[in-house]
């Protein structure tokens, strides 16, 4: 493992709860990238809503998300035409929900993720686990 | 719920928040901020919980806002609107930390040289650029006999012309160091140096 003493200095005195902040932070900005990635892949299987994106991100991607983090990268996605939306009624009809859907252009986007992802990992991979 | 007033004012100050967006987007988001907010609710969180969730709504628009100013600048190409948003993300990455010195730099040529050729105007004889003696001047000297006087009046239309030079090489340099970050922001090196 590295070892970097200046960073021990300068993080010798932080508490508990600053370092779990920060923690959070380093893991909250990984997390963000790593997420479009899986919420097109995710989208590839059918049309979802905010809040079933962000509950198939947590169980089966096992991505801690914040709420508040998905509806913008959605806006981004959106607005960069890889996804498109539509407002549908709620199977009771009550509440109308905003789902989204992968367009021909985010298909071919998150094919092109999909292989420099694949190319990375493993490369990582082979980093880490060196001799 | 709904009618709590913590929702209420949640969504009254998202609305707020979000005033510099066009009116069917900031309808649209504060639309799906309620139907979340319910959704949670209704599964049986505490209302500070789901607010929390979503975070301040200064912060929530924010995240909407900073995503609409980058991508509308670089789509209408408006080079202030480019400028602005490089500046705001001007040390992100090594991409925008070099258009940001690139830009830095052929502005304040380009500045240098429009200075020059404005105070040519008032005093033609001691404002130029001199070559020879052994030295370089862009600008005034108390003796032009040192060297020799090598752009004369051709001062103004290369003011001019480093002037556009300037405004494209940043529109440049902008746009290459924004579209990585308005685009799917998980963008791999092609060849990873690992």
């Amino acid at each position: 493992m590295l070892h970097f003493p200046a960073y021990d200095i300068l993080y010798c005195k932080m508490s508990n709860k600053e370092e779990a902040t920060r923690e959070d932070s380093k893991r909250s900005q990984l997390y963000k990238g790593i997420a479009e990635v899986v919420l097109l892949s995710l989208l590839k299987d059918g049309a979802r809503y905010g809040l079933e994106i962000l509950d198939q991100l947590r169980s089966i991607a096992r991505l801690s998300l914040a709420d508040g983090t998905i509806y913008p990268l959605l806006y981004r996605l959106e607005r960069a035409g890889f996804v498109a939306s539509e407002w549908h009624f709620d199977t009771k009809g009550v509440r109308p929900r905003k789902y989204y859907k992968l367009t021909k252009r985010g298909s071919a986007e998150l094919k092109v993720l999909l292989v420099e992802w694949h190319e990375l990992s493993s490369n990582v991979d082979s980093f880490l686990n060196r001799q | 719920m709904k009618d709590d007033p913590s929702f209420s004012t949640y969504i009254r100050h998202l609305r707020w928040s979000l005033a510099s967006l066009p009116a069917d987007e900031r309808d649209d988001i504060v639309a799906e901020a309620r139907s979340h907010l319910q959704e949670k609710l209704e599964r049986g969180a505490r209302i500070e919980e789901a607010i929390d969730g979503l975070g301040a709504p200064e912060d929530f628009a924010r995240a909407f806002i900073t995503e609409r100013a980058l991508l509308s600048a670089l789509g209408s190409r408006d080079s202030m609107g480019l400028l602005a948003a490089l500046g705001e993300r001007s040390i992100r990455n090594a991409r925008t930390i070099s258009a940001t010195a690139g830009c830095v730099l052929v502005w304040v040529l380009a500045l240098v040289v429009c200075a020059v050729g404005a105070a040519k105007v008032f005093d033609p004889t001691h404002v130029g650029m001199w070559i020879g003696g052994g030295q370089f001047i862009l600008g005034a000297t108390d003796d032009p006999s040192k060297g020799h006087e090598v752009l004369g009046l051709w001062i103004f239309p290369i003011a001019f012309l480093v002037l556009f030079l300037a405004w494209l090489a940043s529109r440049g340099l902008s746009v290459w160091a924004l579209r990585p970050l308005a685009s799917v922001g998980l963008r791999w090196p092609r060849r990873p140096s690992l």
